[in-house]
């Protein structure tokens, strides 16, 4: 996103909702007006009523609640255990000798034709679910980690082996840090891909949550509804990146420092359409 | 600032009695002894203490390899070394090195990364803190000690650099290429600034330079090195008084140091 703090203005936040009313106003008109049959475009006020339904009626929250929670599970285990592994492999050369040739194997396979298979193997509880998300986030979060791990200045290194430093000062003090900036970038891509692979493993047979509901709708011919699910994902993913941000911007705070054009920040080692 | 006033009766001693820093046939050969790259051959060099040596040469002739050696960063393939008495077999905790990029940790203020050898060595914050306060007084960082390394200029993260390399008071200070980075205005400086915190140590400093006027201000010895495979040439002694002016780099006898050594390099033009 390019800076725009020096037009966000009052003037600008009250034009810009102007805009919003009116593209709304537009939509709805060309729906009621220009004949576009409902099922393929339902207008505003459908989706509104339908957002309101869903609250008033209390069926929401159980489904926004359990989508969550499966999010939030899989992408810590998945994140967790992608942390672990690519330390490991980061750390012994055999580790990383007898695991590499099945990590590229599995990074080259869309990990999504798999999530068929976990729902069958899995249930259509909420385990599938975790196990989906848990292995989405997985990839990227270790290949991030190994090339974090891995981009310790050569000078740095050097630096602190003059100075009598320990392997174990060199990890802490020096490549710990110096990964920060790699396996920030692979949680930011791990949970837009967790929700992801939550919703699809919801669709393809779930007993609760907000993918199963979405997919019901649709069989009912509840566009309304559907879109109004579609707004409650865009909301619930923005604010995971928020809060993750919020993380981020505590713990690698010399990011707003570093001017130079930092690897991790051009390309992450794995971008999210590998990841998937 | 009190940095230690050298105890000049051991110091004449011992440059008698052995040199401080003593390379004996240092050799380096990157890669297989048959088809590798010749990096240094054969180098014989004595340093004494408090003694300020510069090392010029063209690029890739082995100065940076040589101080690794001496570091112990990097064995060499054939030849010994000693310092302060024992014999180099690797890293050691009485070496300062500066690097030709400042090498800071982005993630540390300038006061904490000065403090990084004090955390490296287990000698402990507390007891350090007045003394690295003094030691960024000493390199004019005073005011910044709380700011991080990119909000800093290139010269001041270089003095960041040369207070972090002193902070564990080493004996001997490695110095490679440490103001190549810099412009001409602010390297001058540099090295004025540097002859002074040295004149005022007890230090031992080997640098490196690509800068044959660079090397006769600094040095009380320059060492000129030849082309791969590295050895030396000549070491010569520069008899100008300190302390050293910028004036004098336009003085006739600091020029003809220069031409001096620029004939070893008149062939090639491989320095400026
Ligand atoms: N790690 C290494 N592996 C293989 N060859 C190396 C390595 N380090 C240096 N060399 C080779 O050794 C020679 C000397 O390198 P060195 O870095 O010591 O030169 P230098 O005098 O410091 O050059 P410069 O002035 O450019 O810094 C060069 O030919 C270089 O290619
Ligand atoms: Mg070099």
């Amino acid at each position: 996103m390019p800076d725009l703090s020096d037009i966000d203005t009052l003037r600008n936040r009250i034009l810009s909702v102007f805009l919003l009313v009116a593209i709304l106003a537009v939509w709805e008109l060309l729906v009621r007006v220009g004949g576009i049959p409902v099922f393929v475009l339902p207008p505003p006020s459908s989706i509104f009523s339908a957002m309101w339904r869903g609250f008033a009626t209390g069926v929401y929250y159980e489904h926004i609640a359990v989508t969550v929670f499966q999010v939030l599970a899989g992408y810590t285990i998945g994140c967790g255990l992608g942390f672990l592994l690519g330390a490991a492999i980061a750390l012994n050369r055999y580790v990383a000798y007898f695991l590499y040739p099945y990590i590229v194997m599995f990074l080259s396979m869309p990990k999504v034709a798999l999530v068929p298979l976990i729902v069958l193997w899995f249930g259509l509880g909420m385990t599938s679910k975790i196990v989906t998300a848990a292995l989405i986030s997985f990839f990227p979060l270790m290949i991030n980690t190994i090339t974090g791990l891995n981009a310790a200045n050569k000078d740095q290194v050097d630096l602190m082996r003059s100075l009598g430093a320990s392997g174990r000062q060199i990890f802490v003090m020096l490549r710990l840090p110096s990964a920060l900036p790699f396996v920030f970038a692979g949680l930011e891509i791990a949970v837009t891909l967790s929700l992801i692979g939550t919703v699809v493993a919801e669709f393809l047979g779930a007993e609760r949550g907000l993918g199963m509901l979405m997919q019901n709708m649709n069989f009912l011919m509840d566009i309304g509804g559907s879109f109004s699910i579609l707004i409650i994902l865009a909301l619930i993913g923005l604010a995971l990146n928020r809060t993750l941000l919020f993380v981020r911007r505590r713990i690698y705070f010399w990011d707003k420092f570093d001017q130079s054009p930092s690897a991790a920040k051009k390309s992450p080692a794995i971008r999210s359409a590998e990841a998937l | 600032m009190t940095l230690r006033v050298p105890d000049l009766t051991t110091t004449t001693s011992k440059a008698v009695a052995e040199p401080f820093i003593r390379a004996e046939g240092v050799s380096k050969i990157y890669g297989s002894e048959t088809d590798g790259v010749v990096a240094l051959a054969d180098v014989d060099l004595n340093i004494d203490q408090r003694e300020m040596v510069v090392i010029v040469g063209p690029s890739g002739c082995g100065k940076s390899t040589f101080m690794r050696i001496l570091a112990g960063l990097t064995p060499a393939t054939s030849g010994a070394l000693w310092l302060g008495g024992d014999q180099v077999a690797g890293p050691r905790q009485d070496v300062g090195i500066v690097f030709q990029s400042a090498v800071l940790f982005p993630w540390r203020t300038v006061l904490e990364n000065v403090m990084l050898p004090i955390d490296i060595q287990k000698r402990g914050r507390k007891e350090h803190m007045q003394w690295v306060k003094d030691l960024l007084l000493l390199v004019g960082l005073s005011e910044f000690e709380n700011r991080y390394p990119s909000e800093l200029s290139g010269g001041m993260q270089q003095r960041v650099g040369i207070a972090r390399a002193l902070a564990h008071d080493p004996k001997v200070l490695l110095m490679d290429e440490p103001f190549g980075a810099l412009d001409a205005m602010t390297r001058d400086h540099m090295n004025v600034e540097l002859q002074r915190l040295w004149a005022a140590s007890d230090k031992t400093v080997l640098f490196i330079t690509h800068s044959i006027p660079e090397a006769v201000f600094l040095a009380d010895r320059v060492v000129v090195m030849t082309p791969r495979p590295g050895r030396i040439a000549e070491i010569m002694p520069i008899d100008l008084p300190r302390e050293r002016t910028l004036d004098m780099m336009s003085s006739p006898e600091f020029g003809a140091y220069v031409r001096r050594i620029r004939t070893h390099f008149g062939s090639t033009g491989a320095l400026d």
